[in-house]
């Protein structure tokens, strides 16, 4: 009980974005909600194409509270602030791949990543100390296992609200989960991948399980216990035909 | 010189080279003048990104590799005034300085 009364206090102190962070967040859900929705724009109807755009930074927006949110708590919860900054030179590229291919290649988003800060007070008693590798790790993890679930619960809700909103949104933060999981500085996957190569290995083939499951037409339970199975089973084979031979016979 | 000391001693040639069929392939393939033109601004704004990082730490290399890229987006561009791109590239250099000199966005590489 102890823990979730502190937890709820650092969340009260140390949750909120700084100026600087917002407008990257702002600018990130912009260009972001702009790729997306870059094939729904028609020519010469203006009013379709805003409507479209609003709807994809309605759905853009909700992504990135819980992916940020989901990182923030877990930070907080391990005596670390996470902060967010956008990836210039990738929102950049994703609008010219869009620009490029006419809106076809929507689904190469590149958003940004975080970076984490030592709450001093906070990490007393925690073993080890400082900033930890695999702490940053788990803290960037949080956010794509946060978005997969998103997409579960709109995949859910699919079953509830038959609207082709609610799909786009599923392929959305399954797009997003996919992409912020690359081992591209500084997108979360490079934090994970440099925290434990196993634990990216896992993580990163239970998402895209979980993706390929999602997207069929299987109960959410099934997806949940398929996404780990094939997390486990890719890192069981990274284990065994990499790690094992760099690490050297125990 | 062995491939890698090569690349050691003249990778900003490489590169130049590298980017300048990066520039004509995406210019070739932009399907229209006005996306040639939101897309020639578009990497402006990343070359201004780029001159502003290189601030001061040994620009040239970096300045030579933009402009490899232009004259590759120039050569493949056969959508569109060269002069107008030309005009929107410096453009949005500027502009992707100047967001970045005067802090109204920050970003990281890691």
């Amino acid at each position: 009980m102890g823990e979730i009364v502190d937890l709820i206090d650092k969340i009260k102190r140390y949750y909120k974005f700084t100026p600087n962070e917002a407008v990257n967040v702002v600018a990130s859900i912009l260009i972001v909600a702009f790729v997306i929705s870059f094939n729904d724009w028609e020519v010469g109807n203006l009013a379709v194409g805003l409507r479209n755009l609003f709807n994809a930074i309605l759905i853009v927006t909700l992504t990135f509270i819980v992916h940020l949110s989901a990182q923030r708590i877990a930070a907080l919860q391990i005596g670390f602030r996470a902060e967010y900054k956008m990836f210039t030179f990738g929102l950049l590229l994703s609008l010219v791949i869009v620009f490029v291919s006419r809106g076809k290649v929507w689904w190469i988003i590149l958003p940004g990543g975080i970076l984490v800060h030592h709450l001093a007070g906070h990490r007393l008693g925690w073993w080890r100390y400082g900033l930890t590798a695999f702490g940053q790790g788990f803290t960037a993890l949080m956010g794509p296992v946060a978005t997969m679930f998103l997409a579960l619960f709109f995949r859910m809700m699919k079953g509830i609200i038959a609207s082709p909103l609610v799909h786009k949104a599923m392929v959305f933060n399954i797009v997003f989960a996919i992409c912020t999981m690359l081992p591209i500085p500084p997108l979360d996957g490079t934090r994970v991948f440099w925290g434990s190569r196993l634990t990216y290995v896992f993580s990163y083939c239970a998402i895209i399980g979980a993706a390929l499951l999602l997207l069929s037409s299987l109960p959410g339970w099934i997806v949940i216990i398929g996404a780990l199975l094939i997390g486990v089973i890719g890192w069981l084979a990274y284990y065994v035909f990499f790690e094992r031979l760099y690490r050297g016979h125990p | 010189m062995v491939g890698g000391e090569y690349f050691f001693r003249k990778w900003a040639e490489v590169v130049f080279i590298i980017i300048l069929v990066i520039g004509f392939v995406i210019a070739l393939v932009s399907p229209s003048a006005a996306i040639s033109y939101i897309v020639i601004f578009i990497c402006g704004l990343f070359a201004g990104r780029v001159i502003y990082e290189r601030k001061g730490r040994g620009m040239f290399p970096y300045f030579l590799i933009i402009i490899g890229f232009f004259i590759g987006y120039l050569i493949g561009a056969y959508r569109g005034e060269r002069e107008v791109m030309a005009v929107l590239f410096v453009l949005g250099g500027l502009i992707g300085y100047y967001i970045y000199d005067k802090g109204i966005l920050r970003d990281i590489r890691f």
